[in-house]
């Protein structure tokens, strides 16, 4: 164990030792320095200065190590496919200096600008000339592989900003998750699950709220009203539950409004109960009619009844949980988020949209 | 709320990746056949002037998306997440009008962009522009030595036409495996 031990400092300390003071171990050695400075040189209490001796030290310990990382993959190249990845390695490296420190994290930017950067490094010793300095190089292959470097590292920006930008949208219309991306040419396959359906739950639960809001305790005749209005004016509704939610966004985690509201359309649809002693059923349907697979997108509703009972006011429950169907053209695969699925939903045909006439 | 999961575009690296490949395959052949240059020089200029129409593509959507109108914006997203466009846009009148204008930017462009691999990379230029009165063999010598520009883009029309048709080929294939499945 001693000996495997002593062997095993022997090689380590044989690797890191430096063998000449130009090497990319006394880089390494002077990074640890700057960064040992570094720690000492904290004081917590102090007031914050702009530039703190701490901030400089732990630059120059930064700028050590890409040196000592930069130097140490020039000498022993780490190759895939004949191509030197080292200046990608050094490169990240200086966009985590650069983007991704402490108090400002940047990794959208560090990411976007790394193949840049890395290019820049690989590119830099090819226009160095021991005669004439700084010259632009004369071999014909240097400049077609520099050329060509540049512009495959434009490319793995495009992809990286092009990835960026699909996210966006997803964050942006939160709607599209509900949708299968199976057909898709730039992304990946990937299973739904329940949180996908996430925003036409939420949009359903509003709805039930603002339902129940607006007719608890009211008359046969004032619920009636609503209901119609509801049906008429589709769009009043809409924006009254859009509203309430990008509110209650805004106001808790202050992030921005969706900007799918108008890919979904809120249906109240009122039909025969199925329900023993209801007088009303009601069926709240929030459908996306964005971006879609199929012409009919994905739905999700919920059914609530309406029951006057012998005060003549209506009481609303919604028993049965939420449905989300993905397919509306095939009533098979109405799906239940969440654990209870021991109850089987009996899903009537759902071609006849045109539900019982009110009134 | 929403699903919080990275959706990384590996499939469109991919397909880009092997359309890329083949186009440069036929294209180096093309112009291997055309202009008789050596089998590495033609890869490496139709590998760049390829890749120079790729970057410029993906910049013009990428800086152009911001800008767009909603619907249009709904469109791009359809065809992205779904292969499918839907909104206002009629696809069977915008498809092929935008592939046609594709081919000619796409014409237009790496024709420049060869002029300019010629000029920088100028000692292996492909053509060696002769003399005219230096060709004494045929109509067909003179020609190809006598108008290098127009010739070239004869040969880059050629090459555009074979490596547009095996990408198309290869689309329809997907397509339809898609449709089966």
């Amino acid at each position: 164990m001693k000996t495997l031990l002593q062997s095993f400092w022997q090689s380590l300390w044989g690797m890191l030792r430096p063998t000449s003071f130009y090497s990319w171990q006394t880089s390494l050695w002077m990074s640890l320095l700057a960064w040992l400075l570094a720690q000492a040189a904290r004081a917590p209490e102090q007031v914050k200065a702009p530039i703190s001796v701490h901030d400089i030290l732990t630059s120059f310990s930064w700028m050590f190590l890409i040196l000592a990382v930069g130097w140490l993959t020039a000498e022993q190249p780490v190759k895939l496919l004949g191509q030197n990845l080292g200046p990608w390695i050094t490169g990240s490296l200086v966009c985590l200096f650069l983007f991704v420190r402490g108090d400002y994290v940047l990794p959208k930017v560090a990411l976007m600008t790394w193949p840049m950067i890395s290019a820049a490094i690989a590119a830099f010793p090819e226009f160095i000339d021991i005669e004439r300095g700084f010259a632009i190089p004369s071999k014909l292959r240097v400049r077609q592989n520099l050329c060509i470097m540049l512009l495959a590292n434009l490319l793995l920006t495009s992809w990286i900003t092009f990835g960026f930008r699909i996210n966006d949208w997803l964050v942006d219309y939160p709607g599209i998750w509900g949708e299968g991306f199976n057909s898709s040419y730039f992304i990946m396959q990937r299973s739904r699950e329940d949180r996908d359906f996430a925003r036409g739950r939420n949009i359903v639960q509003e709805m039930e709220q603002q339902l129940k809001q607006n007719t608890t305790f009211k008359t046969q005749s004032e619920v009636e009203r609503w209901l119609l209005d509801n049906q008429n004016d589709p769009l009043i509704f809409r924006d009254s539950v859009m509203n309430t939610l990008a509110n209650r966004r805004t106001t808790g985690d202050r992030l921005p409004r969706f900007q799918d509201d108008s890919f979904w359309q809120l249906e109240t649809l009122v039909s025969e109960p199925t329900y023993n002693n209801a007088d009303y059923q009601v069926e709240l349907r929030a459908r996306w009619i964005g971006p879609r697979v199929k012409e009919a997108g994905h739905m999700v509703k919920h059914t609530c009844i309406i029951d006057f009972g012998s005060s003549k006011r209506a009481s609303i429950n919604c028993p049965g949980s939420i449905i989300v169907v993905t397919n509306p053209n095939d009533p098979d695969s109405a799906i239940i988020p969440g654990a209870e699925q021991e109850e089987v939903i009996e899903e009537e045909v759902i071609e006849d949209l045109e539900a019982a006439p009110l009134l | 709320m929403p699903p919080f999961e990275l959706v990384l575009p590996l499939r469109a690296i991919v397909l880009q990746a092997l359309f890329l490949t083949v186009a440069v395959a036929i294209e180096a052949a093309v112009f291997e056949r055309q202009f008789g240059m050596s089998k590495s020089g033609c890869v490496i200029y139709s590998f760049a002037i390829n890749l120079v129409s790729t970057v410029f593509g993906w910049s013009l959507f990428l800086g152009l998306e911001p800008f767009l109108p909603e619907d249009w914006r709904m469109a791009a997203m359809s065809f992205v997440f779904f292969n499918q466009v839907f909104g206002n846009l009629d696809i069977s009148v915008i498809a092929p009008v935008l592939a046609f204008c594709t081919f000619l930017g796409t014409l237009f462009l790496e024709l420049q962009a060869m002029n300019f691999f010629i000029r920088i990379w100028s000692p292996s230029s492909p053509p060696q522009q002769h003399d005219t009165t230096q060709v004494k063999f045929d109509r067909l010598t003179r020609y190809r030595s006598s108008e290098t520009s127009r010739y070239r883009s004869n040969a880059l029309l050629k090459a555009n036409g074979y490596s547009y048709g095996a990408i198309l080929l290869m689309l329809l294939v997907l397509q339809r495996a898609n449709f089966i499945n």
